[in-house]
């Protein structure tokens, strides 16, 4: 019979794993300080308080979640798995009494676990340090960062874990990894808007629309834009969005499309391949 | 242990072979072994050993023939028969930030086993005084003692293990010869693959040699030492 809690062990393998790993500080670190250079950059040309609205640091910082966040739980997740493959692990574990999507979804969680806590972390040094530079700012744009975060690497981790099954070692999960990294961040949005300017003008949103929901890179960022109370600077024909975006239901949508990616990906992860353990 | 008290032998494989492409790494190989017997598998680098291993517990898929585990499917397993299996496979990286007790809480955990027993094993395998250390600065040969650990923990009816011995001091492959022995008189069925001769004479019951994917011989081992004097004889009188 299924023991339907055992990937919690294989979650908390994976967390303490993660948490003694000193590259997981170094990024926290290297997170947290691009986050102070650009609260102090703000407190410095403090005219326009920095927290409130799409301003030049909210601005900063969603570029930095969209480049590191993704890249960094693609690594995380297709290293923890391809590393497994290459030391035996993953093998071994095969042989236990455990089904292949419980290991799947322990792994994810214990990683997922791991990599939130040191966002939230830094988060909350940066919130602390913006309300004695910042006093006059709202603390909601940085929760609604927050939350993007999280949504942007559980989608990012899943797809990682994804990239390490495919891979045969450390080094091909890292140039998958890569190449993910670089088509969800440049290639797509590149394409979406050049092909843009060859199509009836009729079809143009819907195209951007459907990239935006395919790209979950894009997605955050649209809906971060949104959830920020910016969608008028994507221009008129997106205002409807814009009212649904920022309703509750804006919320639900970018969890309900962050688990739902993450979901289809995990469970394509946990299929077999022909031959393979 | 309940299926291993069964009438069905604890492993039967029939005409089980591995290619792959055009490449014959097994050719296929038949043989029953019944509860409390100790087999193992000799022969050079490249003779099928870990290939035969891999195939019995599951990590690699045949491209012919059948494998039963007490009786059962041995491609289809359910969890009650894997939770009979114990296997060690043979170059296993633990991760290095972890300590060995770590280690063994987590594929404890997996298969419900308690803390006592993790001590009990720990014990066994000489580990005790570095349980709380990391496993990134273990020897080779304490890694293989851990691993060993790892496949003893929840008392398994059959033991598969690759090169079991790789690494280990002359005291600890003594002390792993005593641990099989007691394991196969209390009933658990062993099959190792291994270069270390000495210990197959120490330990098993039976042998198969095994060449470039050919099954040479498949004997008891009181019967190669009557006609080949020892099983070292045997191995070099073959291959």
């Amino acid at each position: 019979m299924i023991k339907p809690f055992v990937w919690v062990p294989i979650a908390r393998f994976e967390w303490k794993h993660a948490v003694r790993q000193w590259w997981m500080v170094t990024f926290t670190l290297v997170f947290l300080l691009f986050q102070t250079m650009f609260l102090i950059s703000e407190w410095s040309a403090s005219a326009s308080p920095g927290f409130s609205g799409f301003h030049r640091m909210t601005g900063q910082l969603l570029n930095m979640n969209l480049l590191m966040l993704p890249i960094m739980a693609m690594l995380m997740g297709s290293l923890s798995v391809a590393g497994d493959k290459e030391d035996q692990q993953w093998d071994l574990l095969s042989t236990y009494p455990l089904p292949r999507f419980l290991l799947i979804l322990g792994k994810f969680t214990g990683l997922l676990t791991a990599f939130t806590a040191m966002i939230t972390l830094s988060y909350g040094i940066l919130g602390i340090a913006g309300y004695f530079l910042l006093p006059s700012a709202s603390i909601q744009p940085l929760i609604v960062f927050l939350m993007n975060s999280i949504a942007l690497i559980i989608v990012f981790l899943s797809i990682g874990i994804l990239m390490g099954k495919l891979a045969k070692s450390r080094l091909q999960a890292i140039a998958l990894s890569v190449v993910i990294w670089f088509f969800s961040l440049f290639v797509i949005p590149f394409l979406t808007l050049n092909l843009a300017l060859f199509m009836p003008a009729m079809w143009v949103k819907s195209w951007i629309g459907l990239s935006t929901l395919i790209n979950p890179a894009e997605f955050m960022r649209v809906s971060s834009i949104f959830l920020l109370g910016n969608g008028e600077i994507l221009g008129a024909p997106f205002y409807q969005w814009n009212e649904w975006f920022t309703s509750a239901a804006g919320y639900v949508a970018v969890w309900g499309y962050s688990l739902g990616y993450a979901g289809l990906i995990l469970f394509l992860s946990s299929l077999r391949r022909k031959g393979r353990s | 242990m309940g299926m291993s008290e069964s009438t069905h032998p604890v492993v039967r494989v029939e005409n089980l072979s591995k290619k792959i492409k055009s490449h014959t790494i097994l050719e296929p190989v038949s043989f029953e072994l019944e509860g409390g017997t100790c087999l193992s598998l000799c022969g050079g680098n490249g003779a099928g050993k870990s290939t035969l291993i891999r195939m019995l517990v599951g990590i690699l898929p045949p491209s012919q023939g059948l494998i039963h585990l007490f009786g059962r499917n041995g491609q289809r397993l359910n969890d009650e028969a894997r939770s009979m299996i114990g296997y060690m496979p043979d170059q296993l990286i633990f991760p290095r930030a972890m300590t060995a007790l770590d280690i063994l809480l987590f594929y404890g955990s997996l298969r419900g086993v308690d803390r006592r027993r993790i001590s009990e094993v720990l014990e066994m395998v000489g580990l005790s005084r570095v349980a709380d250390q990391k496993v990134g600065g273990f020897s080779k040969g304490m890694n293989q003692r851990l691993l060993f650990a790892q496949a003893l923990l929840h008392n398994p009816a059959l033991i598969l293990m690759d090169e079991p011995t790789g690494g280990l001091d002359p005291n600890w492959i003594i002390t792993f010869e005593s641990i099989v022995q007691n394991l196969t008189k209390q009933g658990t069925t062993i099959i190792f693959s291994t270069h270390d001769l000495r210990t197959v004479e120490q330990v098993a019951d039976r042998v198969i040699i095994l060449d470039r994917g050919k099954m040479l011989v498949d004997q008891s081992v009181t019967e190669i030492k009557e006609t080949y004097g020892s099983v070292e004889h045997a191995f070099f009188a073959f291959l």
